[in-house]
């Protein structure tokens, strides 16, 4: 034993001295002339069929790679043994699992399946190379934008001011667009409600064409920062329950015909502010629970407003 | 002092598990250091759900006495009668009397479908979307959300575990900052978080003040990441500790009649803190009810369990409707399997272990109320129609979300992980 494992010992000093493998520049093109052509992004053939990639691995991008298919990991980094592309192009041509399969490419030299081995066991380091992981994330969620048609509301919708979206994220609120494909803005005041005020709602002005969702529960405005929402001509959502807005406050709102939902729970608002409420006719959803609402009064509301759903409990 | 269930959480063992997953890091620095703000977060849907409130009843809850009723046999349902809900032609069963009274906000989920038959793997699969293994423990669910979606009120925790094994809640391969943090009794909130009246701010400023001052030069001489992590669970635990928000953790400012809306057991007062918390901006709180491993005397143990469930969820829909919070909030009814159809009668009519079909229940947050998806067979014991798994629902909850559920994430070992797994979406049950 120790006769035998003696030389191997110096071999194994010996080797380290390379350098470390440069995915980009060495593996890349050995996996690239080998495998990428089955293994790549679901794409449309000529017929306009989707080809998905085989066994479900994909090799374009590090993720990818790790993930592996249908059969385990794709790289285990450090392990050879348990990474399924070094295992198949390991195995002789015969073998069904087999890479690259009979006909669809030359099998990878003694070198190159080295190479692949020694990559593996330096900890699979992928380098500056990204491949297609830059671009994957928004792109493929579902429900992403490409999918939906445009929302008419959106429309002359200006950038809103970097400043001012700053200077109200700083008081600890959440402002940011709507969803990923809008200009549309939702700003919701979660932390530190008893220090938002009147005079805070004044700071949304220049955004007033850009605020389609606000949520403004549980502050402390008043009838006066009503007056200044109701310029909000995009405003859909608007939450003021909690606060000490009364029918004032709701009169300031006529002008907000997109507005389709409305919780004034908890608030002073009355039998009153009904008659504004009804001539927003894309009106939705309404919460009155616990302000001076009465049940005849929700009731006479939701008839109406078809298809509308008032709320008093 | 409620008792405790054989399954349940003790209060030593939450001390003693969350004594291991903390690391000597004391409970309250617990609550979310440095992780994002949630203001950079774009949901990739309008209207998309904010927070998420996810039910665990732990044991393995029995579809066929609880969420499964519909068109089910007498033999499998044995002493469990169906009543009508709110919901047209929906029935469910008559353990739970209030709940059917909500039917047309929940959207039940009757086509589960898991491969893991023991609890702790059931458990982990749900909440985790992967395989529990010896090398590595992936994240909470709540860890997920609050990875990708950040957090919606920087002074409070984005994910809160009530009444939750620590280890369950634990950030696993994410670290300690996004665990979610952990409470024992509701009634006591968030435990040793406020200054002692006996020490005054000044006086509490000057000891902050030494005890920087003794730590400064280690600091500069010892200077690793877990170090830096340490201090930065300090400053947010101060942050914390001065903040009007803390008092979200605090149902004793809630009226008696709320209180008592939501039934006075624990689990009831843990969906009461819930609905407060998500009120306050946290992102994901998960209440935990045990006590549903019914291998015995399955029809007085059911009931048992599902009065504490009926009182909290249909308390909890009802309340969230009427402030206008249920279209942000997303409420999940988990459990990690169900129970065989078969009655066992030498074991005073119990119900065992039962992965290949179970039920679950969505409410809120966008989905469809007054509806089911996936069907069982006239058994309950096989699902015929819509097969949906653990991380078909956890891929369902981020899509709720407007998440990004295929982004990766890379464990420090190198590997690739996404929120559901390869969980698909249930986009049916949204409009």
């Amino acid at each position: 034993m120790l006769r035998l494992s003696l030389p191997s010992l110096f071999l194994a000093a010996a080797l380290p001295a390379a350098a470390e493998i440069n995915f980009r520049t060495q593996v890349l093109p050995v996996l690239g002339k080998a495998c990428a052509e089955c293994h790549k992004a679901p794409q449309k053939d000529s017929s306009g069929k989707v080809q998905n990639p085989k066994g479900g691995l994909r090799m374009d991008a590090p993720s990818h790679l790790l993930k592996g298919g249908s059969g385990g990991a794709g790289i285990e980094p450090g392990d050879p043994d348990k990474s399924l592309v070094y295992q198949r192009v390991l195995l002789p041509q015969e073998h069904e699992d087999a890479m690259p399969p009979k006909g669809k490419g030359k099998p990878l030299t003694f070198a190159e399946t080295e190479l692949v081995k020694n990559w593996i066991l330096e900890g699979a380091k992928f380098g500056d190379w990204k491949g297609s992981d830059a671009a994957t994330t928004a792109a493929t969620a579902p429900g992403s934008p490409a999918k939906r048609t445009a929302d008419p509301l959106a429309a002359g919708v200006t950038e809103a001011p970097a400043d001012v979206l700053k200077k109200i994220a700083d008081l600890g609120a959440i402002v940011g667009p709507v969803s990923t494909d809008s200009k549309l803005l939702r700003i919701e005041f979660v932390a530190n409600t008893s220090t938002i005020t009147d005079k805070t709602v004044d700071l949304l002005k220049p955004l007033a064409g850009n605020i389609t969702d606000l949520d403004l529960s549980n502050t402390k405005i008043t009838d006066a920062a009503m007056a200044t929402i109701g310029t909000f001509t995009r405003l859909t959502r608007l939450s003021i329950g909690g606060t000490s807005v009364t029918d004032a406050g709701i009169a300031s709102l006529k002008g907000l015909v997109n507005l389709d939902s409305l919780n004034a729970h908890s608030t002073q608002v009355s039998d009153a502010a009904l008659a504004t409420l009804q001539s927003l006719r894309k009106l939705k959803q309404v919460h009155f629970w616990k302000s001076r609402v009465s049940a005849d009064g929700a009731k006479s509301l939701q008839k109406a407003l078809p298809g509308s759903s008032v709320s008093i409990d | 002092m409620i008792p405790n269930q054989p399954d349940e959480l003790s209060r030593r063992q939450l001390l003693t598990s969350l004594a291991k997953s903390a690391l000597g890091v004391s409970l309250l620095p617990l609550t979310g250091p440095t992780v994002a703000h949630g203001a950079d977060f774009v949901p990739n849907r309008p209207r998309a759900a904010k927070s998420v409130i996810f039910l665990m009843m732990s044991g393995g809850m029995s579809h066929l006495d609880t969420l499964d009723v519909m068109g089910k046999k007498k033999d499998v349902l044995g002493k469990t009668e169906a009543i009508s809900t709110s919901a047209t032609g929906m029935q469910l069963s008559a353990n739970l009397p209030k709940t059917a009274q909500q039917m047309h906000h929940i959207a039940l989920l009757n086509g589960m479908n898991t491969t893991q038959g023991a609890h702790e793997q059931g458990q982990y699969l749900m909440t985790r979307s992967y395989i529990m293994r010896g090398t590595i423990v992936h994240p909470a669910l709540g860890s997920w959300v609050v990875r990708l979606a950040g957090k919606r009120n920087s002074n409070l925790p984005g994910y809160v575990a009530i009444s939750t094994d620590p280890n369950q809640a634990a950030g696993g391969f994410m670290g300690a900052k996004y665990s979610g943090v952990p409470i024992g009794e509701p009634g006591q909130g968030l435990q040793d978080s406020m200054r002692p009246n006996s020490v005054t701010e000044a006086d509490f400023e000057k000891r902050l003040k030494l005890a920087d001052s003794m730590n400064k030069q280690f600091h500069t001489l010892v200077s690793n990441p877990s170090i830096r992590e340490h201090n930065n669970l300090y400053s947010d635990a101060l942050r914390l500790m001065r903040c009007e928000d803390l008092k979200g953790f605090d149902i004793a400012k809630e009226p008696t009649e709320m209180q008592e809306l939501y039934g006075k057991s624990r689990f009831g007062q843990g969906c009461l803190l819930a609905r407060r918390l998500v009120e306050h901006g946290v992102r994901f709180v998960q209440v935990t009810l045990g006590g549903w491993d019914t291998h015995y005397d399955n029809f007085t143990a059911v009931p048992a369990r599902a009065k504490d469930l009926d009182d909290g969820l249909a308390a909890l829909l009802k309340d969230l409707h009427r402030r206008g919070m249920l279209n942000d909030t997303l409420v999940v009814l988990g459990t990690e399997f169900g129970r065989t159809p078969e009655i066992i009668g030498e074991h005073q009519d119990g119900r065992d272990h039962f992965p290949q079909a179970f039920s679950c229940l969505m409410a809120g947050g966008g989905v469809h109320g007054g509806t089911f998806y996936g069907k069982k067979d006239d058994k309950g014991g096989k699902v015929v129609e819509g097969l949906t798994t653990p991380q078909d629902l956890n891929a369902t909850i981020g899509y709720a979300l407007g998440l990004p559920v295929d982004q990766v994430v890379i464990s420090p070992s190198g590997r690739p992980f996404t929120i559901a797994d390869k969980g698909k979406p249930i986009t049916a049950l949204f409009s």
